[in-house]
């Protein structure tokens, strides 16, 4: 592995640690640290300010809370590893639920039999329903890799249209209805639990590792860095920049949809206008975490602790009694803050 | 004059191909629809994008500055519940006036963001976004507002002056005034010498906050003034208007040549691509398309747009 490699994967090795001031020091490692000294910080509050908050009943409702957005930041994390963005997760974490269900209802209708029963309760196969909905995903970000690199388009306008067409089509297969998908897999998906830790949290985990794995010790997490970091020279270097970043929407595509699969199986139903503006969400979280909008950098432990840095911050307004007028204002602040912060440390390290 | 010098004068002119395009549709239009050439629809076509357009001619001037302002539609909600607040005085001026300074303020926050403390404007705006759609909120109890009493504030949205619609006229003054901005004033260079590279025009001697400031505030205004549009139509000032409609004026934007890398964008380009945008909406509901698939058309046009941008851009 080359330095320039190692550069990559271990961003602690760039920083020089002779001849600094003990104030400069301290100020790299809270750069460093931020996120995890905040997240404790918030502990502290929340444990003094709410009898609550220490409680297993929260701790898991924290942790479900949490997955789906943090799946939809993990799947953008790869897109903005290779400098593109993805506006579309929203929508197509809607889309893949819906259009396993309509795949199954019209297959059902041509066999002569029904899966929607009373009104539009889905008692068709949560297995193929799952299937679907992930093939679906993988379609959708290959779709969106081929306009960005194929077509030309930049990606902002690409998955923007994306966004607002599967809206549309989203309203158009549910015929503004919503779903309920009742039947009894899906619905243990939703509700399942072990050791007060939910199924979908556990599913996000294991997403993360395999993703962390994949970027800092494999061919993938090479590829997809040099090419945010320089795409010019990584073609040059013989790098199939359009394989990999089409790939990247795919990787993207597949975990909306298997984050919209956790959602819907919570909530027992799909329709159309859920998850309106959790692409904005997940990108704040991803950013957050130090994923660079710039590309080549960002990692999936750290889109893990700006997730949980959020959701905690979040989850203690809720305890105090805040809505979510409050919750939103706070996030708002708390992105832009952050990102100053960091913008402001990194100024006086590269100074 | 050959099919080759056609096709080069055609793709060296990024407004003639616009322009091309918008009569391309009106042309379709007329086909499919006897009512479509008439004095009526085609004002009922501006009105309908003056809101968007407005909007689009602030993003544009972002946009030319190398930034984006994702904020807009949250501005939007926020300075029209803050003007709100002052409607039980009865008149309209205090109203206007408060509306207007809340979006320049949220523009000057943004402002502030992006130029002195660096944040990337994506996520200064996309912070914005949920500040100021929650506070709005927050000022005005997520109750919505009716103004129907105040005559000047309705005037703006239902009044016509000379037979024309005081929406149009409004949008007709951004448009003016924009293109003033950008094509006579000594501001426009420097946008587009900030937005082109910025590292090089400051070293020329060009404050890039200076510039910065003044497209966001500016930004926020239309926002502020598309907002009071918006309500002064519906008759119903509403804290959740404007939700996604910084897209549709990035749309806009983009397809009418601004680049999202910044320095390129003009106004005669943004005010084509909105009258485009508004001529598909009319065709689709003149032939009764539902507006889902609406969304879906609009989404393959964009693309389709975009791609053959993307043509022309290589072929210049």
């Amino acid at each position: 592995m080359s330095t320039h490699d190692k550069a990559y994967l271990h961003p602690e090795i760039d920083i020089q640690t002779t001849g600094e001031s003990w104030w400069n020091l301290m100020l790299m490692h809270l750069g460093r640290h931020t996120l995890l000294l905040a997240f404790l910080v918030l502990v502290i509050i929340g444990t003094t300010t709410s009898d609550y908050f220490l409680t297993s009943a929260n701790f898991t409702n924290l942790l479900r809370t949490m997955s789906v957005p943090a799946i939809l930041a993990l799947g953008v994390s790869f897109v903005l590893i290779v400098s593109r963005i993805d506006l579309s997760m929203a929508s197509q974490m809607i889309f893949a639920p819906v259009v396993g269900v309509t795949a199954i209802t019209l297959f059902a209708d041509l066999m002569d039999f029904s899966v929607l029963v009373r009104g539009n309760s889905f008692t068709g196969s949560s297995f193929a329903l799952v299937v679907i909905a992930v093939l679906t995903g993988g379609f959708v970000g290959w779709l969106n890799g081929i306009g960005v690199m194929y077509g030309r388009i930049t990606a902002f306008i690409m998955t923007l249209a994306m966004m607002q067409g599967l809206r549309g089509m989203n309203y158009y297969l549910t015929g503004g209805h919503a779903y309920y998908l009742q039947e009894s897999t899906y619905t243990w998906m939703g509700t399942t639990e072990l050791w007060g830790i939910p199924l979908s949290f556990m599913v996000y985990v294991a997403l993360s590792v395999i993703a962390g794995i994949s970027l800092r010790y494999t061919l993938v997490g090479r590829r997809l860095y040099s090419i945010g970091g320089d795409e010019r020279s990584a073609a040059l270097a013989g790098v199939n920049v359009r394989y990999w970043v089409i790939m990247a929407f795919i990787i993207c595509g597949v975990l909306s949809a298997i984050a919209g699969i956790l959602f819907t199986s919570r909530l027992q139903s799909v329709d159309a206008p859920l998850g309106f503006g959790y692409e904005l969400n997940a990108i704040a979280f991803a950013v957050i975490g130090g994923v660079s909008l710039a590309g080549g950098k960002g990692s999936p432990y750290r889109v893990f602790l700006g997730a949980l840095v959020i959701t905690t911050l979040l989850n203690i307004l809720t305890l105090w009694g805040f809505g979510s007028w409050y919750q939103n204002l706070a996030m708002g602040i708390v992105i832009i803050v952050v990102i100053a912060i960091d913008q402001w440390l990194h100024r006086r390290s590269s100074n | 004059m050959t099919v080759a010098s056609a096709k080069r004068w055609f793709t060296s002119n990024s407004i003639i191909s616009l322009i091309s395009i918008f009569l391309l549709i009106s042309l379709l239009a007329s086909l499919i629809s006897p009512v479509f050439f008439s004095a009526d629809n085609f004002q009922n076509i501006i009105r309908n994008m003056a809101v968007v357009g407005i909007i689009a001619m602030g993003m544009t001037t972002v946009l030319i500055a190398g930034e984006v302002d994702l904020s807009v539609g949250s501005t939007m909600a926020f300075s029209a519940m803050v003007g709100a607040t002052l409607m039980g005085g009865g008149a309209s001026i205090p109203v206007i006036a408060a509306t207007l300074t809340a979006g320049m303020l949220v523009g000057l926050v943004n402002g502030l963001g992006v130029s002195v403390f660096r944040v990337p404007s994506l996520i200064m705006t996309l912070g914005m976004l949920a500040l100021a759609r929650s506070l709005g909120n927050l000022v005005s109890g997520g109750q919505s507002s009716y103004p129907s009493s105040l005559t000047g504030f309705m005037f703006l949205g239902r009044g016509s002056a000379m037979g024309i619609p005081v929406a149009i006229l409004v949008f007709a003054g951004v448009v003016v005034f924009s293109y003033y901005m950008l094509t006579l004033s000594k501001m426009g260079p420097a946008l587009y010498a900030v937005g082109a590279n910025q590292k090089a025009a400051t070293l020329s001697g060009i404050s890039a906050i200076k510039v910065k400031l003044f497209v966001f505030v500016f930004s926020g205004f239309c926002a502020a003034l598309a907002g009071m549009v918006q309500s002064a139509r519906l008759g119903q000032i509403n804290p959740s208007m404007g939700q996604g409609f910084e897209l549709t004026a990035i749309a806009v934007a983009v397809l009418g040549g601004a680049s999202l890398f910044g320095g390129k964008g003009t106004v005669e380009g943004t005010l084509t691509a909105a009258l485009i945008f508004g001529v598909l909406y009319n065709i689709f509901n003149l032939v009764g398309i539902s507006g889902h698939i609406q969304l879906v058309f609009v989404a393959l046009i964009i693309v389709a747009m975009a791609y053959l941008h993307g043509l022309r851009e290589r072929a210049v």
